[in-house]
């Protein structure tokens, strides 16, 4: 850019400096209008984001903030709505409020109305039992923490100092059982289908509410019991408190030894004063004091479903081919998962889940008053060989 | 931001996004520009639009702006192609930019002031007629006069921007410098 030096040039521009200052001072107001150099300006700004306007967020920047907050409430809508689906106490109320949104009784279910429907006495009949039952069920509960109670605990010989509120309960469950036994002859397939709500929705308190039943002996008497058994003492059993249905005496041995652990799960809340009835064999087990396995009472549907089993105590005659229920593998735990499956809705789950019960264990009776179908047809492993063997129950 | 800073720096700022220094820039050679503009075509509408269109390019290529030259002649070159292209566009714009044969139309022509050097009287009529002697020489050295005044280009800037060599652009700034002096002196003699 260094132009070399041009004296004569120089020179010669000194020389017409005077018509250079006129020429400037001739021109020198010309200048480009105010308006031509504000646009000129603004676009110099523009061009380089430093005006307001490319200052102002853009489409998407706008909306950005928007549509964040739709996006935030629309998620905690969702699992607020996921979380309240799961936090519920069952998924039956669920059903029967979607289902059926008119207001319904306390403990009355469909299958329920339909009964009453078809036989307003034997509505009332159920309603009674269940309200014995309940109070039963309520009474061995109390009797299963007589720590909590303070309650005086059973003597070893059977005599007890029961209070006088598990001896009600015991009268209560006797009574139970026998108009249960009058009305289950009577009519074997009015089960009743309860709600969440109208009995024990827990397997403890079915299995409390059943051994009350079954007759077991008090856990203060097994606590006392047990020392015994350590020792090898024969224990006396205690007194016969009530008729015990026996379904089947040569099916399953009495006096049979309850497995510990078995006895363990098993007995835990039954009444004081339950007694254990001496095998008719009188084997040696029943003579050294053993508690004797208990006989199936109930219907697996029964004691699928919680029911109280003094209502099912006698509705199969001991004499008749009730189903045996009470061992480990008598299927009563797929029932009631299968039934729970079946209540939840997951309807699908519970046939499939038939399914396989009845090709694992096909000496498993199915209920007929199951409302699980079978699926159709019952493909099992090992050749369908399992459903030659189901009841008639299946459907 | 120093307003004494040279213009390459300025526009090198400007380039990066500081809008000042374009400010400043044109700030500096508005009137320059505008000046050469106007006298270049000698119709202001078609001025404004050159002037407009210059700074307007001169921006959008501010990203392209290497320090190779000085700024001044980048503005003017961008100034003197857009009249380019306006010419060519339309014929029936009264310059030419790189007609040879113009110097030798203009020195048969009469200076504007021998029509009526009554009428310059006061120093506006004086600058009337430089301005009309101005607009009277030929393009090519209206153009060197005004590279050199206004922009203040030097004569190896001026044979780099129009293409011819250097001792041609001293003799068109001389050449226009003599009849404005005559113009001049023709305004004093009134």
């Amino acid at each position: 850019m260094s132009e070399p030096r041009d004296r004569d040039w120089d020179d010669e521009l000194r020389s017409l400096g005077d018509v250079r200052e006129a020429y400037r001072a001739a021109i020198r107001d010309e200048a480009p209008p105010e308006a031509l150099d504000a646009a000129i300006l603004a676009a110099s700004r523009r061009a380089v984001g430093a005006g307001p306007r490319a200052a102002r967020p853009g489409g998407f920047a706008r909306w950005r903030a928007p549509l964040a907050a739709a996006a935030v409430v629309v998620l905690s809508v969702s699992v607020a709505w996921w979380r309240l689906d799961d936090l519920l106490p069952g998924p039956s109320a669920v059903m029967y409020d979607v289902a059926e949104p008119e207001a319904r009784p306390e403990g009355r279910t469909p299958e329920r109305a339909r009964l009453a429907d078809a036989a307003p006495g034997v509505e009332r009949e159920e309603d009674e039992r269940q309200r014995v039952a309940d109070g039963a069920r309520e009474a061995t509960s109390a009797a299963a923490r007589p720590a909590e109670l303070g309650l005086a605990q059973t003597e070893i010989d059977g005599r007890s100092k029961r209070p006088a509120r598990i001896a009600m309960a015991e009268n209560a469950a006797r009574e139970t059982r026998d108009g249960a036994q009058t009305s289950r002859r009577a009519e074997p397939a009015r089960e009743t289908f309860a709600p969440p709500d109208a009995g024990p929705t827990t397997h403890a308190g079915r299995d409390a509410a059943e051994r009350k039943t079954l007759g077991r002996e008090a856990p203060e008497a097994r606590m006392a019991v047990a020392p015994a058994l350590a020792e090898g003492t024969p224990i006396p059993t205690a007194p016969v408190a009530s008729e015990v249905v026996r379904s089947d005496a040569g099916a399953a041995p009495a006096g049979e030894a309850l497995p510990p652990a078995a006895g363990e799960a098993l007995v835990a809340a039954a009444p004081p004063a339950a007694a254990r009835v001496p095998s008719p064999s009188g084997d040696a087990g029943a003579a050294a004091g053993e508690p004797s396995r208990p006989r199936a009472l109930s219907t697996p549907l029964a004691v699928a479903r919680g029911a109280p089993a003094a209502e099912h105590a006698k509705a199969s005659p001991p004499s008749a081919a009730a189903p045996r229920i009470g061992g480990h593998d008598d299927g009563v735990a797929e029932l009631r998962d299968i039934l729970g499956l079946w209540e939840a809705g997951r309807r699908n789950e519970a046939s499939l889940a038939l399914g396989r019960l009845r090709c694992a264990k096909p000496h498993v009776p199915i209920p007929p008053d199951l409302p699980v179908p079978s699926p159709m047809p019952l493909r099992c492993p090992d050749g369908g060989a399992s459903a030659k063997e189901a009841s008639p129950g299946d459907r | 931001m120093t307003d004494d800073a040279d213009d390459e720096t300025l526009m090198m700022r400007y380039a990066t996004g500081d809008a000042q220094a374009f400010a400043i820039l044109y700030g500096r050679h508005r009137a320059g520009l505008y000046r050469f503009c106007l006298r270049m075509v000698s119709d202001r509408g078609l001025a404004e639009e050159i002037f407009q269109d210059t700074w307007t390019n001169l921006i959008q290529a501010r990203a392209r702006y290497r320090v190779e030259a000085r700024f001044t002649t980048f503005l003017y070159q961008i100034a003197r192609n857009r009249m380019i292209d306006l010419q060519r566009k339309d014929r029936r714009i009264a310059f030419s930019l790189d007609d040879e044969t113009g110097e030798a139309v203009a020195a048969t022509l009469a200076a504007p002031g021998h029509e009526a050097p009554e009428n310059l009287l006061d120093r506006k009529r004086s600058a009337e007629r430089i301005v009309a002697a101005l607009e009277a020489l030929p393009p090519a050295q209206r153009e060197a006069f005004l590279l050199h005044e206004e922009g203040e280009l030097t004569l190896e800037e001026i044979a780099r921007l129009t293409g011819v060599g250097r001792e041609t652009v001293k003799s068109r700034v001389r050449y226009a410098l003599g009849r404005l002096r005559d113009a001049l002196r023709e305004v004093a003699h009134v």
